[in-house]
């Protein structure tokens, strides 16, 4: 089943040119499955044969200590890198069979530190429609961009480097998102946030949640916040699954002070 | 050949010249300053390969043969890649190789057109204006390419994160890397096109002196330099786009997935 790639409800058909890879459908609704995944860097192996079914009706969480392999599965999911072995389908299809610059349109992966672009926060967000070479979206649609992440939508003519950290990382969800992407992956949207921020943001990516079908795969460390980013939970540890199941189940299971420095250690009960 | 007005220096006056130069590296010793071996080893080098240049024109000049010719575009051209390799942090079999396409793309056209359009030499391999406008060009080339190869490693290396950001946002690779390329281009064109900018005003340029001084017209002079100026921006530019779009071409899979460069041995990174 295919169904028309969902920036064709925000852009009108006669503005797209003909050749954009915007044009060619992405086959939405199918889940991810990492069949198993290998990578090694030099002599260090990162991910050591991970074998993982994503469906498509649920937001996967993916925790673990630092150095387990949680950033470098999200490069592989939007393919910036390659298992050295193993495969990642979507449905039946491997990852390779689609074409690379929808598929990273369709599945969009936003690093834990993310630097702007060069230029103002209207250039980053303007950024994904130019390289897609489609008609760049109205400064109303920007505006509301910024806002639905808590930024002041009147700072489209700022440089988006002055910019404070937290600041940053919800530009680069809103820029992320302006692909209208049916998966996103964020790698610890809230490490170094403040509770209120870490608060909007998670209810800002589950609004995306509800109202766009959005699917997301949350990298992180935070123990409050993760039964509300997401419903399933995997574990990794030196590049394998070590833990699958429901979110409480598997936070009730983890050993705190297996999570790395960002883990509260004193056990209390995640928040429902 | 008319009788050049002004004198030929001979080995004596050259000893003459010497001076100066001796005086400098005597003064650079007694300071501590440094630098005066450099500058006595670049000195004899430079008298020396010149003498021997002079002998080998004069030989190849008498052969007049297109082969001689080939053969000295040949040595020159592996001189040029080898000094472009000599000037990377990284160098590498791959970059000396692609350095010497580029700049044989560059230099042939360059010269190409300026022997047969411009001055419509005959016989086309005639090795008097051949063999010295190969040299500067060549010359200039090396500068150009090594410059804009070694600003395209380094930006690729520090603005991996953003070109990898820009490539998560749906770029090709060719988007991803164009401010990568841009600062390519202009270290590597921008010595030319500031020399250009200065010459006759700030400068008499190198070519045009020796001319004026073996005793041509001054109107003839500059001709030969506009010309030489055209041939060394347009030969240098086209070398540092094939280049440009070598090294892009290896940086990148077909795939749009930006290359890592190789870690040591013990890994690096998480």
């Amino acid at each position: 089943m295919t169904i028309p790639y969902p920036a064709a409800d925000r852009i009108s058909p006669v503005t797209r040119p003909l050749l954009s890879p915007s044009r060619l459908p992405w086959p939405r609704g199918l889940p991810l499955r990492l069949e198993g995944v290998r990578l090694s860097r030099g002599a260090t192996t990162i991910l050591n044969g991970v074998d993982l079914d994503i469906p498509a009706d649920r937001r996967l969480l993916l925790l673990g200590p630092s150095g387990a392999g949680k950033s470098t599965l999200l490069r592989l999911l939007n393919r910036l890198d390659d298992p050295d072995s193993g495969r990642i389908l979507l449905g039946d299809l491997p990852l390779p069979s689609l074409p690379v610059r929808l598929l990273r349109r369709a599945i969009a992966v936003v690093p834990q530190d993310p630097l702007p672009l060069p230029g103002s926060i209207r250039d980053n967000l303007l950024a994904p429609s130019e390289f897609a070479g489609l008609k760049p979206p109205p400064d109303a649609e920007l505006a509301l961009a910024l806002d639905e992440f808590g930024l002041n939508p009147s700072w489209l003519d700022r440089d988006a480097s002055a910019l404070s950290g937290g600041e940053r990382r919800r530009l680069a969800i809103a820029v992320s998102l302006q692909t209208s992407p049916e998966i996103l992956a964020l790698d610890e949207p809230t490490a170094a946030l403040d509770p209120a921020s870490s608060r909007r943001l998670v209810e800002a990516i589950d609004r995306r949640v509800r109202a766009d079908a959005l699917r997301t795969i949350v990298v992180t460390h935070d123990r409050r916040l993760a039964p509300i980013l997401g419903d399933v939970a995997v574990v990794l540890d030196a590049g394998r699954v070590v833990d699958l199941g429901p979110t409480l189940d598997v936070l009730r299971r983890a050993d705190p002070l297996a999570w790395g420095s960002d883990a509260p250690l004193d056990g209390q009960e995640p928040l429902p | 050949m008319t009788e050049p007005p002004v004198p030929i220096p001979s080995w004596a006056g050259l000893a003459w010249a010497a001076i100066p130069v001796v005086l400098l590296a005597a003064v650079l010793r007694s300071r501590r300053l440094g630098q005066a071996r450099p500058l006595l080893v670049g000195s004899a080098r430079m008298a020396g390969q010149l003498l021997l240049l002079g002998m080998v024109l004069k030989a190849a000049f008498a052969v007049d043969h297109p082969w001689v010719v080939g053969a000295a575009g040949l040595v020159m051209l592996s001189a040029s890649a080898q000094a472009v390799g000599a000037r990377q942090s990284r160098p590498s079999w791959s970059l000396r190789l692609e350095a010497a396409a580029a700049m044989t793309v560059g230099a042939g056209l360059a010269v190409v057109v300026s022997t047969r359009l411009a001055l419509g030499v005959a016989p086309w391999y005639d090795p008097p204006v051949v063999i010295p406008l190969l040299g500067m060009i060549l010359g200039n080339s090396v500068n150009g390419v090594a410059l804009a190869a070694e600003r395209l490693e380094s930006e690729l290396r520090s603005g991996a994160d953003l070109i990898e950001r820009r490539l998560s946002l749906g770029a090709s690779a060719r988007q991803a890397a164009l401010p990568a390329l841009r600062a390519a281009v202009a270290a590597g064109l921008t010595p030319t096109i500031n020399g250009m900018m200065v010459a006759g005003i700030v400068s008499i340029p190198g070519m045009m002196t020796g001319q004026l001084l073996a005793g041509a017209e001054p109107t003839a002079a500059f001709r030969y330099q506009i010309l030489i100026y055209l041939a060394i921006s347009g030969s240098v530019g086209l070398a540092i786009l094939v280049l440009l779009s070598l090294r892009t071409r290896r940086a990148f899979t077909p795939d749009h997935q930006l290359r890592r460069p190789r870690l040591p041995p013990d890994g690096g990174l998480q």
